[in-house]
């Protein structure tokens, strides 16, 4: 797969907006649980594309995604709740104020790797738990937020009809964007960074910046992501932003494949998110479920379905190529 | 006066999971975010043989040889099984075996938490004069640790095992050529790792009860006990542990719960960032 | 005109080493194992930190750091080429203007005019590199199953794209083939020649150093010991000892009378063995035999395979074509402590003792695995230290605060505390003062005459010579020669091997 920028003859926002418009169309055609499925769907594809690009493009490991999430949703709910605001301005505060805290999660854990940086990005959500428990007013305590109906100008209220749509042309608008960012000179020195780190900065590439960049993004992503939950359901719920969930987030990564394909995205959740969903007997079980995957995907098929695919292909090819 | 015990005690089960870790670390180079769950399936062992009446014997054998096992399925798991897999999947397949086992756990045994009875001397408080009482069992807790950490430096300093297992620690292919069979000392190693896990969870689980979160709620104090340690040296764990449970208790009295995990929050970045060899390890920093 | 002109004092491998080097020259740095020239182009970009001295660039004082080498127009390719294997070829090359280009984020995100363009350019360029470097596959195949000398060309082109005024190659011959090794010769002449890039390589290879550098520096334990053309070096006399060992050319003395050996069974037999490690092949076709009784010495230039072969027959990496036949078993493919059970006993060339624990316990532990009643492991270590004095003295000492000698000296009754059956000896005199040598001889004499049969693989020819029967010469991973010592140490050929033919 090549990742230099193809020739797009438009803008990759055509595109972007073509998938995320066809998105939209999709989701109409499905009766409205479904429907609901697909926005939540939406949500997380726009999350695994934020942990992907850390972990399988940068090679950094980070256990903080619930936190971000968690900071969209209350954050935005808050704003809107205390200062009267609409969607229009507390969506994009919320993702502002999760790309700087992303940015200093990064610059903090830039000397750590491994398991020390999983392990302070663990203890970033473990604070943040607290945080939300104990912020009294300003987060509903252990209770969670409702959140308040906004409205949209043109559109009206926001229902939810109005959020899924909002979601399903986000994922579809991301999958380009990200898709482009990894594939230009930025993506390029990210996995650059993974491979060979003193390689790199010997070359140039100025790694504790590209770094905390890959936080940003990532953090900026799942912040995004946390907002829209947070309008799908109707509540902020305080125990969705657990290491459990952080698990759920790196399986998605996993599963699909740790590479810079944003296929992996949407293949991972829509496999342990959306095919369990319909199954619903699964229901406690899912703990359960989500770890065996885990396990089984790192033992049979280490570097996710992208990945073996791709190690197929280029198999294929260099025997093709004889 | 119980307070500090109460604190030591504490912090003596953050050591030995510490203790633990690093054990893990030092010889196989993986860091076990199972950590706690192997607790807290020593824990629900011991429970469990304690309400069907066996023997004093077997209450506390049993679970000591389960962790030994499960530590052996942890090196099958990440040794072969997982062998092809880059470095970082290992970590990760170490967290997905701890969610497994939570929530086989929970399926199994609920949430609700059982009540366990302390070893030998029951649940008394000891009175010391003037008023001052202390709880027999942190007592117990600190002295079992204490023994652990006796036997364990022993075994490394005198036994050939504990030898050969330092060396698989140091080097894996000087140790292989010199004839030690390094997956046999790594299985040896995980399998340590498990006892020492399982004790803590015997020792932790009159404190707390017996719930599936428990282990959970200590891997992170033990982490930054192990990381003081340098993720190398026993001591350190041992002495990080301590100190950190001792602080923790009287940050929750004195400034509320809120402090505590704020407090261990930025104890672990202050280790890490400032001197992350370990306070108390010699040795240059591994780059991982 | 002065290029780079470099001073250090008192890194630990370097003495006060100086170098000078002139614009637009290439510039080989050639020594011994362990003389510090890796240490000495790691110093110059700043992964070593250096105790005094200093470093200028056109005159001017830099102190170089990683991040800063570009900055500075330094390029470094490595002795493992590192490669990003996530990435294409193409994409590998691009990573070397990474420095060079202005397209952020959103520019990237967004494919904008200026990306674009940048990426047009950029990969023109890269495309070019590719094609002057002699990379002649698809550049969007994927790094990873590239051949070794496909990615030391991706690496070349890589440092080329950041337009480097000065290249550091680090050992860039290290894995190629003859062939591969003349293109490389002709495109670093190129290099230069086209693009102005001055270039400073360390390599073992000498003969290919002398054949493609203008001037070179030899270095010997840490310090310059002399700089020149090509055909000066090749015959200064202290270049020619720091490789050879001193004394080359005269005669050695008299060796000891050796047993007379009857009929010699042939213990271990090595036929037409090939192997290597990753996508490298290093042993090719390799055949040679110890029998009872002799010590058979592996003579070769550093980088001519002898580590290799030593480690092939002790299972590690396992051969992938030949046999390796033991007391007439084939032990091919076999794991490792199974050989070692089987009486294959190595001291490998970084003296495999554990540095934390005492020399008792390396010596306990190196009996791992092995019954022995209480009275036998005394009797062998009494028998250790009877053989070697000086670690009787220091038994309580731990591993890693043992002088070099008493290190090898270590790391030999280790093995022999398990009574092997066959002694490897990789490279023992390195690092080691011209008296312990000789004491290493004397053990080493003894060991065969009690029966033990051993091989030794050595560059450092002369102490060998004396007590050795037979010694079998390699290069490029091939046995080129065989006979008596004596007779392949004066040979021309081997320092024709070693330093290259005077005429070249």
């Amino acid at each position: 797969m090549t990742k230099s920028l193809p020739r797009f003859p438009c803008s990759p926002l055509v595109y972007g907006t073509l998938l995320g418009l066809a998105a939209i169309a999709f989701e109409f055609t499905l009766p409205p649980y479904p429907r609901f499925i697909f926005g939540q769907f939406a949500v997380l594809v726009i999350i695994t594309l934020g942990v992907n690009l850390l972990l399988g493009v940068a090679g950094l490991l980070s256990l903080a995604s619930p936190a971000f999430v968690g900071i969209g949703a209350n954050l935005s709910t808050a704003i809107m709740l205390r200062a009267h605001v609409p969607i229009l301005v507390s969506i994009p505060i919320s993702v502002i104020a999760g790309w700087c805290i992303g940015w200093v999660l990064g610059t903090v854990s830039l000397r750590l790797a491994g398991f020390y940086l999983a392990m302070v990005t663990f203890g970033f959500l473990d604070v943040f738990l607290v945080i939300l428990n104990e912020g009294g007013d300003y987060t509903g305590g252990g209770y969670g937020l409702i959140v308040p109906i906004s409205t949209l100008p043109i559109i009206g209220n926001v229902t939810l009809d109005v959020v899924i749509a909002i979601s399903a042309f986000t994922a579809g608008l991301m999958i380009v964007l990200v898709g482009q960012v990894q594939r230009s000179r930025i993506g390029r020195a990210w996995l650059a960074i993974k491979d060979e780190p003193i390689a790199a900065e010997i070359q140039g590439i100025d790694v504790p910046r590209m770094k905390t960049l890959a936080f940003a993004v990532s953090s900026a992503l799942a912040t995004l992501a946390g907002t829209y939950q947070a309008l799908l359901l109707g509540v902020t719920n305080p125990s969705a932003y657990s290491l459990n969930v952080a698990v759920a987030h790196l399986t998605y990564v996993v599963v699909g494949g740790m590479t810079a394909s944003v296929v992996g995205p949407v293949v991972g959740p829509f496999i342990l998110f959306v095919m369990p969903e319909t199954f619903r007997a699964i229901g406690q079980y899912r703990e359960v479920f989500y770890g065996a995957i885990l396990l089984l995907v790192l033992i049979v098929a280490p570097n996710g379905i992208t990945g073996t695919i791709s190690d197929l292909m280029t198999r294929g090819r260099a025997r093709l190529g004889r | 006066m119980n307070l500090l015990v109460g604190g030591i005690a504490i912090g003596a089960v953050y050591a030995l999971v510490a203790i633990g870790l690093t054990l893990i670390f030092r010889a196989t180079g993986v860091v076990n975010f199972a950590q706690g769950e192997m607790l807290m399936a020593g824990a629900y062992a011991y429970v469990l043989l304690t309400q069907s009446g066996a023997g004093p014997l077997v209450q506390i054998l049993g679970p000591i040889a389960l962790g030994a096992v499960i530590g052996l399925v942890f090196f099958f798991v990440t040794r072969i099984l997982l062998r092809r897999a880059p470095e970082i999947s290992i970590v990760i397949g170490t967290l997905a075996i701890s969610i497994l086992m939570q929530a086989a756990a929970r399926l199994k045994f609920t949430d609700n938490p059982m009540r366990a009875v302390p070893w030998l001397f029951g649940d008394r408080d000891v009175s010391l004069g003037s008023g001052t009482t202390i709880s027999i069992n942190s007592v117990t807790v600190v002295v079992v640790t204490m023994i652990v950490f006796g036997a364990l430096y022993w075994t490394f300093r005198r036994t050939t095992y504990g030898k050969a297992m330092r060396a698989v620690a140091e080097d894996p292919v000087r140790a292989a050529i010199t004839g030690i069979p390094v997956n046999r000392m790594l299985a040896l190693s995980w399998s340590l790792g498990g006892v020492v896990a399982a004790l803590a969870g015997m020792l932790l689980a009159p404190i707390t009860g017996v719930y599936p979160a428990m282990g959970a709620g200590v891997l992170f104090p033990a982490f930054i006990a192990a990381a003081m340690g340098g993720f190398e040296s026993v001591f350190g764990a041992l002495f990080g542990g301590i100190i950190l449970g001792v602080v923790q208790t009287y940050a929750v009295v004195g400034v509320g719960g809120v402090a505590r995990d704020g407090i261990t929050f930025a104890l672990l970045v202050a280790v890490l960032i400032w001197r992350p060899q370990g306070i108390f390890s010699t040795v240059t920093l591994r780059t991982h | 005109m002065r290029d780079v002109d470099v001073s250090f004092g008192g890194v630990h491998a370097l003495q006060r080493f100086t170098i000078s080097i002139e614009k637009g020259e290439i510039h080989g740095l050639i020594g011994p194992n362990g003389a510090g020239k890796t240490t000495a182009i790691n110093t110059l970009c700043g992964v070593v930190q250096r105790q005094g001295g200093e470093i200028e660039v056109d005159g001017r004082i830099v102190n170089p750091r990683p991040r800063r080498l570009v900055e500075y127009g330094i390029g470094r390719t490595f002795q493992k080429p590192a490669i990003f294997t996530d990435l294409s070829a193409l994409e590998n090359v691009l990573v070397g203007a990474h420095a060079q280009s202005k397209a952020g984020l959103i520019n990237g995100a967004l494919s904008t005019p200026l990306a674009l363009s940048e990426e047009r350019d950029h990969t023109a360029r890269a495309i070019d590199l590719l094609r002057a470097v002699g990379y002649d596959r698809d550049p969007n195949e994927s790094a990873k199953r590239l051949a070794f000398g496909a990615l030391r060309q991706i690496e070349v082109a890589r440092t080329l794209m950041s337009e480097p005024r000065i290249l550091l190659l680090d050992e860039p011959t290290a894995g190629l083939t003859g062939a591969e090794i003349a293109r490389l010769a002709a495109m670093l002449r190129a290099v230069c020649d086209e693009r102005g890039v001055t270039i400073l390589l360390v390599e073992h290879n000498v003969p290919f150093v002398f054949g493609s550098c203008n001037t070179v520096t030899a270095m010997h334990e840490g310090s310059r010991i002399a700089t020149g053309t090509p055909a000066q070096i090749r015959v200064n006399e202290a270049v020619v000892a720091s490789y050879l060992g001193p004394h080359h050319g005269e005669r050695a003395a008299p060796a000891p009378i050796e047993p007379e050996v009857g009929e010699v069974t042939r213990i271990l037999e090595v036929r037409e063995l090939t192997s290597g490690y990753g996508s490298t092949t290093i042993i090719r076709d390799a055949s040679l035999h110890v029998g009872t009784g002799e010590i058979v010495a592996l003579l070769g230039r550093n980088g001519a395979g002898k580590t290799t072969l030593l480690n092939t027959i002790l299972g590690d990496p396992r051969p992938r074509g030949g046999d390796v036949v033991w007391n007439g078993r084939s032990i091919r493919g076999l794991s490792m402590d199974r050989i070692v059970a089987a009486g294959i006993g190595l001291v490998p060339q970084q003296r495999a003792i554990i540095a934390r624990q005492s020399v008792d316990d390396n010596l306990q532990l190196a009996t791992f695995g092995i019954r022995l009643s209480k009275r036998q492991y005394a009797e062998r270590v009494e028998e250790m230290m009877t053989r070697f004095p000086r670690l009787a003295e220091r038994r309580t000492s731990l591993g890693g605060s043992l002088s070099g000698g008493e290190r090898q000296m270590l790391a030999i009754a280790k093995v022999l505390m398990r009574r092997p059956k066959l002694l490897l000896l990789d490279e023992p005199s390195i690092g080691l003062a011209p008296t312990i040598v000789d004491e290493l001889a004397k053990i080493v004499a003894t060991l065969r005459d009690e029966g033990l049969p051993v091989m030794i693989a050595e560059q450092n020819v002369t102490w060998v010579a004396p007590i050795a029967r037979r010694a079998y010469l390699i290069d490029g991973g091939r046995i080129i020669e065989e006979g008596p010592p004596s007779v392949l140490a004066e040979s021309e050929a081997l320092a024709e091997r070693y330093l290259g033919s005077i005429q070249a």
